[in-house]
């Protein structure tokens, strides 16, 4: 299962899918965290601000009742915690929690640190340098400072509580609780898993559907087709293409297996014709023998006046019936005798009217009309002429003992074709004959098959083959039952032969 | 003591051998039998034949070279040899050995007689024109031009003409020796001939079958009709009128090689 490239693809795309989500989701929780913190510290800034402003009044009059119930009321809004002031000494003179009043700060701790590190000066600090965060309870909470400058109305009011050189009077501190911010963040951070979750189930799944359509189901039909051309059934066919390298692919695919069975029925019927022939040339020699003593004696034996007419009778048909056996050996052996083509340069059509002039008188006698259509410039072929002028010879006899009916027509035509980068003659000839029965057109190329009875000897189409096949070439015959049947054969144009049309237009 | 034979057989074929012996005692024939090459050279150093009837295809010796042994020694005596249909090839190249004709397997018993009264004739006429004029020396008489004509022994020739078209015909010498023709039956337009096989029977008066052989291979495209109405034309003018078949070959450079020039 797992060794299915769809799944491999599936694994490999979903996975680098999955860390983008998981790093991006990780930044935004990350940054939207910064921008809560931001946001809080420029409210709780300015929430100490408005303190500060709001009892400034009383606190020149130091009315101190008064400032401490103003940062009362305040402290009641919502997340404010604590509020307290300490003066420069450190000593809490007020918070809203009453338990730490008139304790002292820490000096070190807290966000005192930011102005009393060193001793140095005291200065203006930015919100960021001014806030803490902290845990205290098991609860974490936020915190932020804002000093309280000596101004002239300071120190000229008339209860002359702070002089004139003072810089700091005391720090507002403020405390606020987290916990709503937290929150916030938490739900934050689950909403954005969740998306991020289900982007990485919504692209897995498209992801998946998008495999298994693309590439699963044709590379699942590859499979299975070049299964079965191996279990040897060659005429299986992929049916479904799309139109991308896959289904180019199964075209091509195809396109073999078509041309795997043609080149398996052509190899075996060479092979056949082959073994045929040897075989036959044993037998016929071994044959020869025995047949001359039947042969003879009965043609001695019918001289012998001896003999009732009967009997002469008798001993006519073994030697009439002998000869027929030496007459099927002869055959034999002038098929089996085929030669190798003796190649020359030479034009397929001037072979093929002169095949058709030597048939002339059969045409003339049967009343059969020859329709030529016969691409002129045609290339010249480097073949046997002889051999494939027989070729024509035979395919023509062939139509016109196929003829029967009123259309009394043989069509026969050439035309240059390109095939694998390689130029094809595709001669073809068809008659209007009675057709060739489906279940018998495997076997018409089989010597000895005829339909002709004693009038054929069964091999015009089995030499036809044999000349075609030692040529390198191709046959194919279409037939209907009752419209005809049509030959079709493809010749290479071998390099050995010269395109001269040029040469002759010129010449 | 030397005997006198008319026919020595050399065939390691019983059945075959006994049949032609059958045949040609019959015929009134002085016939011996031998079934090896060697054998028959041994009969031919104390014995006479005029004719040896002898297969192609022997144990040690082949038919061919037989012919050349003996024609080294005794040039006078005639062969014919005898051969399977798949070896008609051997039987072409066995003329330029200076095989008189042959006969192929099976064979019955007119073709058998044919082929061989034909020789019988062929030396007695010899015989009566030596006889007659040792001086006339010239063996064939052309109406046409020599150089032309390929042949098949003396047997049949053939000439190339034009438009890839060959004429074929038989020797001079052969109706000759064939006596008065009853009927000559020529090939149909279309056939395809093999070098070495039948293209034309001629049936002489006394119901021999005589072969032609065709000297080439070839399709049949012309038949000569007037020679079946006349059929003296054969003997009178066989280079010219005469003529058989014309055919389109389709194996005429290497089996010219087979053939000799005229």
């Amino acid at each position: 299962m797992l060794n299915k490239i769809s799944y491999k693809l599936i694994l490999a795309v979903g996975s680098a899918t999955i860390s983008i989500i998981l790093i991006f989701s990780f930044f935004i929780i990350e940054s939207q965290q910064k921008a809560m913190i931001e946001q809080l510290e420029q409210f709780s800034s300015q929430c100490s601000e408005t303190i500060k402003s709001g009892t400034k009044y009383d606190m020149l009059l130091n009315q101190m009742e008064h400032t401490y119930n103003i940062i009362e009321t305040m402290s009641e809004q919502e997340g404010l915690e604590k509020i307290r002031i300490f003066n420069k000494l450190g000593e809490i003179i007020y918070s809203t929690n009453k338990n730490e009043l008139h304790q002292m700060v820490d000096k070190k701790a807290e966000s005192c640190f930011a102005c009393h590190a060193e001793d140095a000066p005291l200065e203006k600090l930015t919100i960021p340098e001014r806030t803490r965060i902290f845990t205290s309870n098991d609860k974490k909470r936020f915190a932020i400072i804002n000093p309280i400058y000596n101004e002239p109305s300071c120190w000229q009011s008339d209860c002359h509580a702070h002089e004139k050189n003072q810089t700091v009077l005391g720090v507002l501190d403020v405390t606020m609780s987290l916990d709503k911010v937290e929150q916030q963040i938490s739900a934050n951070q689950r909403r954005i898993v969740m998306f991020a979750l289900s982007a990485i189930l919504a692209i897995s799944f498209l992801l998946w559907f998008l495999v298994q359509n693309l590439i699963g189901k044709p590379v699942e039909q590859l499979v299975k087709a070049t299964k079965k051309v191996a279990e040897g059934d060659l005429e299986y066919k992929i049916k479904q293409f799309k139109n991308d390298e896959l289904g180019h692919l199964g075209l091509s695919f195809n396109e073999m297996t078509s041309n795997l069975v043609t080149t398996q029925r052509q190899l075996f019927q060479s092979d056949k014709l082959a073994s045929l022939g040897r075989l036959t040339a044993g037998i016929a020699h071994e044959i020869n023998n025995p047949l001359t003593g039947v042969l003879s004696y009965a043609s001695i034996l019918l001289k012998n006046d001896d003999f009732s007419s009967e009997v002469k009778e008798d001993l006519e048909v073994i030697v009439r019936e002998s000869k027929r056996c030496r007459e099927i050996v002869k055959r034999l052996l002038d098929f089996a005798r085929q030669e190798p083509p003796k190649k020359s340069n030479f034009r397929i059509n001037e072979v093929i009217n002169r095949a058709i002039s030597i048939l002339d008188n059969q045409f003339n006698i049967k009343k059969i009309s020859i329709k030529k259509k016969l691409a002129e410039n045609l290339p010249e072929i480097y073949a046997d002429a002889n051999q494939i002028q027989q070729v024509f010879i035979n395919l023509l006899v062939n139509a016109v003992d196929a003829i029967d009916k009123e259309n009394r027509e043989i069509h026969i035509s050439t035309m240059l074709r390109k095939l694998n980068n390689m130029d094809y003659i595709t001669i073809k000839v068809k008659d209007s004959g009675r057709g060739i029965p489906r279940e018998t057109r495997t076997k018409i190329f089989e010597p000895f098959y005829t339909t002709k009875g004693q009038d054929g000897t069964g091999l015009g189409l089995a030499v036809v083959w044999g000349i075609i096949d030692k040529h390198e070439g191709k046959i194919t015959v279409e037939s209907e039952i009752d419209k005809g049947t049509t030959f079709t054969i493809e010749l290479p144009v071998n390099e050995n032969s010269t395109n001269k049309v040029e040469e002759e237009k010129h010449g | 003591m030397a005997k006198q034979f008319d026919i020595l057989i050399v065939e390691d074929e019983q059945v075959v051998s006994n049949v032609a012996n059958r045949i040609l005692m019959s015929a009134g024939f002085n016939v011996d039998m031998v079934y090896d090459a060697e054998t028959a050279l041994e009969k031919l150093k104390q014995n006479e034949y005029k004719l040896i009837l002898s297969d192609l295809m022997l144990p040690n010796i082949s038919g061919i070279e037989l012919i050349k042994k003996v024609k080294s020694t005794n040039p006078d005596i005639l062969f014919i040899i005898i051969t399977g249909y798949a070896k008609l090839e051997n039987a072409v190249k066995s003329f330029k050995a200076g095989a008189f004709d042959f006969i192929p397997k099976p064979f019955d018993l007119e073709e058998l007689l044919g082929v061989v009264s034909r020789a019988m004739k062929h030396l007695s006429q010899k015989q009566a024109s030596v006889n007659e004029k040792k001086q006339s020396q010239t063996k064939h008489t052309f109406n046409g031009e020599t150089g032309e004509y390929f042949c098949l022994g003396e047997h049949s020739w053939a000439k190339p003409g034009k438009g890839n078209l060959v004429t074929i015909g038989v020797g001079k010498t052969f109706p000759a020796r064939v006596g008065t023709i009853q009927q000559i039956e020529l090939p149909f337009i279309n056939t395809e001939v093999w070098q070495g096989n039948m293209c034309v029977r001629i049936i002489s008066e006394d119901n021999l079958i005589n072969m032609v052989w065709t000297p080439l291979s070839g399709n049949v495209v012309e038949i000569n009709q007037k020679v079946k109405k006349n059929m003296e034309l054969i003997n009178t003018d066989p280079f010219n009128h005469g003529w058989l078949i014309k055919i389109i070959p389709t194996n005429l450079e290497y089996e010219l090689g087979n053939l000799s020039r005229i």
